[in-house]
């Protein structure tokens, strides 16, 4: 019986793994690097997770969490609250709907896909930004931080998978 | 027989789709609402960016140690390395120094018998607090940083925010260990200067750049390279005097300013209290507090 509690434990903890590294990742964002503007072009990596997590596992990353995901990031970048929220939600549902083309494909495809999602999110971040300053807002510091996204989701992308070994139910 | 279940599998994928498009819509709706409510009135969501502020901070604060080590460890490597170099440049300005002491001291009798000679009550700072920076929380289109002193230790809205060099920012959300301070060079930034030498009025206005834009200045300011701004004290918000920038760019696009304090290198920060409430007070937009004086 106590075997029996202590493995639904472990169990519930380990298909909680893709939300906690998605909180994880989105406070560290928000960390004071001391490197000259590298706030500005902080890579997207909650993007990254909800990504992964959306091809591979979307029954641990459930719709409302994506959506509370965006509320609390704009909460705290004190930007308009529910633009990031809008944005990732809508990458989500396409994700959903386009998973099953991802799966048995190259990593070189998911990175691929990863590309045209972080584009796409960074476009409509800035036509948000623009829209709500009514001002000219330089788009540089978001396609840098789309740059540096791409080039470091490989190695994120290492850990999700190895993270995606160990839970119970592989989607 | 072997079709019911088939059957009932198919329902149950069919029902299950059409749930998860009810919910997408129900949540890209809410979002669109919530957008047009905060883009309405973004006081709304003070309250909620007070408590996700409040919760966020000791975990970035934790997060955020690791590197703060290594980048004392990185200046401490530095510090070593040019102790002969700084030693000699400390001498030198030591003996400058003790020349300007000299004068300080004549000037501050001098401001004395003159306050005095015309009954003037200035308001200095009334309080100071220092504070640990431990996140850059902007993203790629603000410039805001978060603090580890909230209301607590008596933090609020509208304190300015110094280092030795000059201002850094103003405060602009206040949780109760936490706060949020937004800097001289984010986008929504506005600040009343003057440029020091001239008394030219102007605003500084933030573009998300290391350089801050001069804008409203008149037609004949006379303006060079390398003169000071400084806070002219309109509004309410800042006192007069409080050292800005520099003037490194005058063309046909403008002129910049470049700040005297970077925030990327900062570790603390000095929250002032000049007792001044200006324009971000709320008790004085909301009738309602001002009619019951109650000014939280």
């Amino acid at each position: 019986m106590k075997t029996n509690i202590w493995s639904r434990i472990d169990i519930l903890t380990r298909n909680m793994t893709p939300l906690l590294l998605t909180f994880i990742l989105l406070m560290l964002s928000s960390i004071h690097t001391y490197i000259d503007n590298f706030n500005a072009v902080m890579p997207m990596l909650v993007l990254m997770s909800i990504y992964y997590w959306a091809i591979y596992c979307p029954n641990l990353m459930p719709i409302w969490m994506v959506f509370i995901f965006g509320i609390v990031q704009d909460l705290m970048t004190g930007s308009l609250v529910g633009v990031q929220a809008f944005i990732l939600i809508i990458i989500f549902a396409f994700l959903l709907r386009q998973r099953r083309f991802f799966h048995g494909k190259n990593f070189e495809i998911v990175w691929w896909g990863f590309m045209l999602v972080g584009l796409f999110n960074a476009i409509l971040q800035w036509l948000f930004v623009i829209s709500i300053q009514q001002t000219w807002v330089s788009p540089l510091p978001v396609f840098f931080s789309y740059l540096i996204s791409v080039a470091i989701f490989p190695i994120l992308a290492i850990i999700m998978i190895a993270i995606h070994r160990t839970l119970p139910l592989h989607d | 027989m072997k079709q019911q279940p088939r059957r009932l599998l198919k329902m149950s994928t069919t029902m299950r789709g059409l749930t998860q498009r009810m919910v997408f819509l129900f949540l890209l709706i809410a979002a669109i609402i919530i957008m047009l409510a905060g883009n309405a009135d973004p006081r709304i969501f003070e309250r909620a960016r007070v408590i996700v502020s409040d919760f966020s901070s000791p975990i970035i604060d934790i997060m955020s140690r690791p590197v703060a080590s290594i980048h004392s460890l990185k200046n401490e490597a530095s510090i070593l390395l040019n102790i002969r170099d700084d030693n000699v440049i400390l001498r030198q300005d030591n003996a400058s120094l003790l020349q300007w002491k000299k004068v300080a001291y004549e000037l501050i009798t001098e401001n004395q018998q003159l306050r005095a000679l015309l009954n003037y009550n200035r308001k200095d700072v009334m309080n100071h607090i220092t504070a640990r920076i431990i996140g850059d929380v902007g993203g790629s289109f603000a410039r805001n940083i978060l603090i580890n002193a909230g209301k607590d230790v008596g933090v609020r809205k509208g304190q300015a925010a110094v280092v030795g060099d000059g201002l850094v920012g103003r405060v602009t959300i206040v949780g109760s260990k936490s706060s949020s301070v937004l800097l001289i060079t984010d986008l929504n930034s506005r600040i009343p200067v003057v440029i020091e030498s001239t008394r030219v009025r102007a605003f500084l206005d933030g573009d998300n750049t290391n350089l801050i834009r001069l804008s409203y200045l008149s037609a004949n300011s006379e303006l060079a390279i390398g003169q000071r701004i400084v806070t002219s004290g309109h509004g309410g918000v800042f006192p007069p005097g409080i050292p800005i920038g520099i003037i490194s760019v005058i063309n046909q696009n403008g002129v910049k300013v470049t700040p005297y304090v970077k925030s990327d290198k900062l570790e603390y920060i000095r929250l002032m209290d000049f007792g001044l409430h200006g324009a971000l007070d709320d008790s004085l937009v909301s009738t309602k507090n001002k009619i019951y004086g109650n000014e939280n």
